[in-house]
């Protein structure tokens, strides 16, 4: 994946490729998710069922330097020993390249033991690695590659999804307690988008529209924090625009009222994803 | 805007009717020491004289929780008026200076003795 750059001119935001042509103007990413009050503040999406074709189309960033555009995310499978990684750019797994040609390659899977991060069962651990440059704009799929089959994806459905604020290092396990990453947005199809469709998404109408909203069960949008209705209880949380009630929920909260708490959150876990 | 602190209490003195409503559903377990103590996250003015001690922040916190108390003793003071020993201790989140009763000069045992009774 090509680096790709945000420049504010003053007036509007300007996305632009590494080689510094214009992909989009002006574009504005809102905010984003920022795990930056020390509490260890997550977002997590359960009551879910979610087969093992889906993918996630996320825009995230992070203040870490150097290397290319990378995120990662784990699933949970029966056995620790046997989870699932599905990379993007420069890591093992599934990948969606959806700028250029390497659209597809075979599963990885990362060692146990160099991941701080271990999902549980049946849950994908969504959360950004080492090397990452700028803004990273990506689509991963999961599940079984019709191309490349392979015995490493899990067979169950997915449950929950944590969206981390947290960073860790893939080679050391080491997390990362500063400089962590910003999520700006999380979307989640239960079908596998086709490539035509993510070019459209990332190179026509860049971070703003699908193609289509068919099979489209999460969308979140980490403008603000708002109080969501989950399983007939209010929580503080992100509201799931794609209609299906699939809101995240702010965990790790300071006790409080849910006013209280809504108010916390939004002074210190949202920030302007491009300053 | 409100600021969130931490605060520890033994769990053998440990009434959930001590608190208010709104947070007392939301304390947590953790042992430091071998001592069992809850623990609660919340904004400030839920926190009252039912705690231990209330960290400021979220790194003082984890500072006792990892490393626990700090019982070096860096000074001792008499008020003999009051019969008090005062002992002031390397810890950053519990410096003192700790006020103990006491008649005559201690040792420097009797002193480590006093603060290890003090933080069990």
């Amino acid at each position: 994946m090509a680096d790709l750059k945000i420049y504010n001119n003053g007036e509007n935001k300007i996305l632009m490729s590494a080689g510094d042509r214009i992909i989009r103007q002006p574009y504005d990413f809102m905010y984003a998710f920022h795990n930056r009050a020390g509490l260890g503040n997550y977002i997590l999406v359960d009551g879910l069922n979610i087969p093992q074709y889906y993918t996630i189309i996320s825009w995230f960033k992070s203040p870490i330097g150097g290397g290319a555009g990378t995120s990662q995310h784990l699933i949970g499978t029966k056995s620790v020993a046997d989870y699932t990684s599905i990379g993007s750019y420069g890591q093992s797994g599934h990948v969606k390249n959806f700028t250029g040609t390497d659209y597809r390659t075979e599963t990885g899977r990362i060692a146990v033991g160099t991941l701080t991060f271990i999902a549980n069962i049946n849950e994908i651990l969504y959360c950004s690695v080492d090397n990452i440059n700028n803004i990273g704009s990506l689509g991963h799929r999961g599940g079984i590659d019709e191309e490349v089959p392979t015995t490493d994806i899990p067979t169950d459905n997915i449950e929950s999804i944590t969206i981390s604020g947290n960073v860790s290092n893939l080679s050391t396990g080491a997390i990362r307690t500063t400089a962590l990453p910003m999520f700006s947005t999380f979307s989640l199809f239960d079908r596998i988008l086709t490539l035509p469709e993510l070019k459209y998404y990332y190179n026509n109408r860049i971070g703003a529209n699908f193609q289509s909203r068919l099979g489209l069960i999460i969308d979140l949008n980490f403008n603000n924090a708002a109080i969501v209705t989950i399983g007939g209880v209010d929580y503080v949380g992100v509201e799931d625009v794609s209609g299906n009630g699939n809101h995240g929920r702010i965990v790790n909260l300071p006790a409080g009222t849910l006013q209280e708490q809504l108010d916390w959150a939004n002074a210190n876990l949202f920030v302007p994803f491009i300053s | 805007m409100m600021k969130a602190k931490t605060g520890i209490i033994k769990t053998v003195n440990f009434n959930p009717e001590n608190y208010s409503e709104v947070v007392r559903g939301s304390f947590t377990d953790v042992v430091q020491s071998g001592e069992d103590y809850k623990v609660l996250t919340a904004f400030e003015h839920y926190f009252n004289e039912y705690f231990d001690h209330v960290f400021d922040t979220v790194e003082g916190y984890q500072v006792w929780l990892e490393k626990g108390v700090n019982k070096n003793i860096t000074n001792v003071e008499y008020d003999w008026n009051n019969e008090k020993a005062h002992i002031t201790i390397a810890d950053t989140n519990f410096p003192g200076p700790h006020e103990f009763d006491c008649t005559t000069t201690w040792t420097e045992q009797d002193c480590i003795d006093a603060i290890n009774q003090f933080f069990l």
